[in-house]
């Protein structure tokens, strides 16, 4: 460590000129990359990394087939049925499909009235109308449409009020066959059998997937604000919200970008006044700025050469980037500033040396200490939280070069502070808390202890279920529109039920020879089964498949699901056997009926009826359902199993039938793995901790004399969060290891500079207050600038975002009490440099 | 050569002979069962019930029902059930295939059959192509016909292309894949005693 800091001392800070050019240099090169950055919050960026039911999920997409739509819901202010309101729903639908890439609009207009009068099943081909047929009875309409087995909470809400238009987007040629291929290849490669030439073809169809992925972004982005504009046509006579999986990432990449803009500026405001307000010299607020602001510039260089793509998780790592560089900046500062007041004689470059060179060993640790923080991160199960962690340590490491390298170049360039002109911000706070130390011992104990039972009781309370409309704010389209569909349009989140029939039975004809065995009534001639053999060439064809056994299974589970209080609208063949009944005298159809019905359903009602809920090369069927999201207790992992448990047990299939699939799975088990992933991610912070503690102080004593204030604090957090009832999410469970990893900063300055003071004199006590009077100031600032830093999270529109701002606030606040508090006194106690 | 081209020229006229013997022989046991069915339906005095019973007895002359409930299980099942078991599967199809023929003939009113000329496979089946004409509806049904001791039966009708052999073989085989051959004979059972019960409105499936 020594022959790098004179290296440092003798290259850096003897050439601060060539530094910053070549650091100017660097910077350019990086913000030129910074234009590659990008932002991502498709369904991919919110799942776990290895998930096999999400390895399910993409198989089943690749049977089924998948769309992509958006839903736009359309509640009139008068009769939904009157002549006006269809007319205006008929010139939307027209200008919706005037867009470029709307493939199709589905609307109440356009949808087959079978029973517009009811007739005979013989004359039910002549008889279809829709709304806009001059023929048609919009009262037998009204009747149809409410009762409707399939339309019901699909286009048309339960009390006839609200409709809904289904705009599907044409797929795009370009990326199904980047997937496609990229698929075949990653299979080969998970196989072993790739070949070296596959091998770069892969390669470049991650290029290509990426350049085609931004361009449909920005495509589908161009699209939803085409389609909202036609939607302002028509506010004056409908209440219209738009949703759907395409809306909603892209509003959430909206979100990020909004987050981003807002968090960077706001912070970097706010650094300013607060740099203005603790040190009141121009050249202490534009030297941290500088450092934080580059550190960004370089950070988001590297983000856009890495291809790494920021993800509603990771949308705050320019706020924590700023927030970081600074503290590292503020700890200089007030270093650079004690040395001067000790030291007027010294030159500039004396005190600048000695500023970064006492400074950057305990730079280095409290860097490598958040780092750990962060990369705890990497232990959990969550891929944008990994990735999160990974970005966020690569990004300290920016800082703390960048910082250590910018900072004392500029500041050779100063003349030489003023002495005596400044004056300790904030020496009340300190000093008070070292009298509250020095005093009130017992009182700091009997606090710690309450506060020890509280956060045991909050964290018994602490629940992982939360709903995903709730992430939102309620003044969001996302949240107003997704609240409309849950509740009036048959739930939002998406759930599939797979039942696979038995397969066929191994059986050998062994026993052949009774074919030919004559029995009574029989003539002989028929035991040739050759003779017919037709039937045996048909045994697979598509159109026996559909037997009333399996139709009536199905619909027994489809009943079961509809009949659930959580789940919303259900589709499947049962839906389809629900219209057929209506048309056979309320019967089901028998298994020639079925064949019939298959044989003579037009291709086009068979893409809509059938191929969505059956697989017949897999003999599977396929249910869909949608959950209520924003139900109140709603409790999703027990929803999933009771379905399976009551599947297996009430409706007599085996296990191995029914699989559960689909976003709510696979969101489920994200939740799932939120207490897992919390327990190891500050698990994993605590043992990393306690290592470099122990390296670093050379004492397993004082590593854990450190450690004990900080876990504290941000475990208090989770208590917090269960007294209040808030479940954690993806984004709060990575305040404990965050707020650990940053506010032992502080515990390592204040300890480093204790044991440095403590041999002044070796009195507790007065060291104590020494080191409250001094690093306890730069400690205060830090904690004081993190904190507010961390409030202006408040601005997002993601609420899991502003729970983060808030609870790392809170944690940042208790940690800075109890390293100033709890800390001292357990030094005092433990008396861990000697007596 | 000249000699070669004669016999085949006399072997094709013989054996064109023999196929419009079957094919007229087979043709006309269906026409006239299909007359009979089609006077019994449009005769106004008549109940449906009474007209069900009386198209009972016209077709059971020309249904070869233990062929068809042999056909309906196919080769691997069949080869599965003892005598006793084929017995009363073959007794509990032809009861349930019944009920299900009669209970379709309630939709029929004014329709027509126009019969196409018949397809011989070989001299001991025939395969006869009709077309139903229903309000103005062309629907295509096939006939198949097989040669049995007792004379011309039918084996299987296809409607639309759809057999409807086949629907009872998928069925059954389903049961049979997920299922034993006892819980067959007892779903069938069952079926039975619920057409029983029903009487005056026989169900729908075969089952």
């Amino acid at each position: 460590m020594q022959s790098f800091l004179n290296f440092y001392s003798r290259y850096i800070l003897n050439r601060p000129i060539f530094v910053i050019l070549a650091l100017l240099g660097l910077f350019s090169y990086l913000g030129f990359h910074a234009r590659n950055f990008r932002l991502d919050a498709s369904a991919d960026s919110l799942i776990l990394e290895n998930d096999a039911d999400y390895k399910y999920f993409r198989e089943i997409n690749k049977t089924y087939g998948t769309s992509q739509y958006l839903l736009m819901t359309y509640k009139p202010k008068g009769d939904l049925f009157s002549p006006e309101t269809l007319k205006n729903l008929g010139s939307l639908r027209d200008e919706l499909r005037e867009i470029k890439r709307v493939g199709s609009v589905f609307t109440i207009l356009d949808v087959p009235l079978l029973r517009n009068p009811p007739v005979p099943i013989k004359e039910l081909m002549d008889n279809i109308k829709n709304l806009e047929d001059p023929a048609v009875d919009l009262q037998l309409a009204r009747t149809e449409l409410s009762n409707s087995p399939i339309y019901q909470e699909l286009i048309i809400s339960s009390d006839l009020k609200m409709t809904a238009l289904v705009i599907n987007l044409a797929d795009d040629e370009e990326s199904q066959r980047i997937i496609t291929r990229r698929n075949e290849l990653r299979q080969k490669k998970a196989g072993n059998t790739i070949s070296s030439l596959e091998r770069s073809e892969l390669e470049q169809l991650r290029i290509a997937y990426r350049e085609c992925k931004i361009r449909l972004d920005k495509e589908k982005h161009s699209d939803i604000a085409a389609i909202r504009e036609i939607m302002e046509g028509y506010r004056q006579d409908a209440e219209l919200f738009l949703g759907g999986v395409s809306m909603i990432t892209d509003d959430m990449i909206t979100f990020i970008r909004n987050d981003i803009k807002v968090f960077g500026i706001g912070i970097l405001i706010f650094l300013i006044v607060t740099l203005g307000v603790i040190f009141k010299k121009v050249r202490w607020v534009i030297l941290p700025i500088l450092c934080c602001a580059l550190s960004v510039l370089a950070m988001i260089g590297l983000l856009g050469i890495f291809g790494w793509e920021v993800t509603v998780i990771s949308s705050n790592f320019i706020s924590l980037q700023l927030i970081i560089t600074m503290a590292l900046t503020i700890h200089l500062i007030v270093r650079y500033r004690e040395l001067l007041v000790q030291n007027p004689e010294w030159s500039q470059k004396d005190l600048v040396k000695e500023t970064v060179v006492s400074k950057f060993i305990p730079c280095f640790y409290t860097t490598l200490t958040t780092i750990a923080g962060f990369s705890s991160l990497l232990v959990c199960d969550i891929l944008p939280v990994i990735t999160f962690g990974w970005m966020m340590s690569v990004g300290l490491v920016v800082s703390l070069i960048v910082t250590f390298l910018l900072f004392p170049a500029i500041l050779l360039l100063f003349p030489k502070g003023k002495l005596g002109e400044h004056r300790e911000f904030g020496g009340v706070f300190t000093r008070f808390l070292a009298n509250v130390t020095h005093n009130y011992a017992k009182t700091v104990f009997i606090s710690v202890g309450i506060m020890i039972v509280i956060t045991a009781f909050g964290i018994s309370r602490l629940t992982v279920e939360n709903s995903f409309i709730d992430y939102f704010r309620k003044s969001t389209e996302i949240y107003q529109g997704m609240k409309v569909i849950d509740r009036d349009m048959g739930g939002t989140t998406p759930l599939d039920i797979l039942v696979n029939f038995q397969d066929v039975k191994d059986t050998s004809l062994s026993n052949q020879d009774t074919i030919t065995e004559s029995d009574e009534g029989f003539d002989d001639e028929f035991d040739e089964f050759d003779e017919f053999d037709e039937f045996e060439e048909e045994d697979d064809s598509e159109k026996y498949w559909f037997t009333s056994d399996k139709m009536a299974l199905i619909k027994k589970i489809h009943d079961y699901l509809e009949n659930l209080p959580e789940i919303g609208k259900v589709l499947s063949l049962g839906t389809m056997m629900k219209i057929a009944e209506e048309f056979n005298e309320g019967q089901p159809l028998d298994d020639f009926q079925l064949a019939l019905l298959y044989t003579q359903l037009p291709d086009e009602f068979k893409d809509l009826v059938l191929t969505p809920y059956v697989s017949i090369p897999d003999n599977q069927a396929r249910l869909t359902v949608r959950i209520k999201d924003s139900l109140k207790g709603l409790k999703r992992d027990n929803l999933l199993k009771k379905i399976k448990s009551d599947i297996k047990n009430q409706l007599g299939l085996q296990e191995n039938q029914v699989h559960l699939a689909g976003i709510m799975v696979l969101y489920n088990n994200m939740l799932q793995s939120l207490f897992r992933s919390q327990i190891l991610t500050i698990g994993f912070v605590v043992a990393a901790l306690m290592v470099m503690f122990t390296v670093l102080f050379r004492s397993v004593k004082i590593a854990l004399i450190a450690i004990i204030p900080n876990v504290l604090s941000s475990v208090a957090v989770l208590g917090v969060m269960g007294l209040v009832g808030r479940s954690l999410d993806m984004m709060t469970i990575t305040i404990a290891a965050i707020s650990i990893g940053i506010a032992v900063d502080d515990t390592i300055h204040y300890i480093h500079r204790f044991r440095d003071e403590y041999e002044t004199d070796r009195d507790y006590i007065s060291t104590m207050h020494r080191c409250h009077g001094s690093i306890g100031n730069a400690m205060y600032y830090t904690s004081l600038t993190i904190i507010a830093g961390f409030s202006i999270l408040v601005f997002s529109n993601f609420i899991p975002t502003i729970l983060f701002g808030l609870l790392t606030g809170l944690a940042m606040f208790i940690a800075i009490i109890t390293a100033l508090t709890l800390l001292p006194l357990l030094i005092i106690v433990f008396k861990p440099f000697g007596r | 050569m000249k000699r070669i081209s004669c016999l085949l020229l006399l072997f094709f006229l013989l054996s064109q002979a023999a196929v419009a013997d079957v094919e007229s022989e087979a043709e006309e046991k269906l026409k006239t069962s299909v007359d009979k069915v089609f006077t019994v339906l449009s005769d106004k005095e008549l109940t449906m019930d009474q007209k069900k019973i009386k198209i009972l007895e016209i077709t059971d002359s020309v249904f070869g029902y233990p062929l068809m409930a042999k056909l309906s299980l196919g080769k691997k099942h069949w080869s599965q059930f003892n005598s006793k078991q084929r017995s009363e599967f073959t007794n509990l199809f032809t009861e349930l295939f019944q009920a299900f023929y009669v209970d379709k003939l309630d939709i029929f009113s004014d329709e027509e059959i126009v019969f196409h000329p018949p397809i011989v496979a070989n001299e001991k089946k025939v395969q006869i192509p009709t077309v139903l004409l229903s309000k103005g509806k062309k629907y295509s049904m096939q006939y198949k016909m097989f040669k049995t001791k007792n004379g011309w039966r039918i084996y299987d009708i296809e409607i639309e292309g759809v057999s409807l052999i086949h629907t009872y073989r998928s069925q059954y085989n389903h049961i049979l894949e997920s299922g034993e051959i006892e819980d067959l004979l007892t779903k069938m059972r069952e079926k039975k005693t619920k057409n029983d019960k029903d009487n005056n409105s026989p169900t729908e499936s075969a089952l």
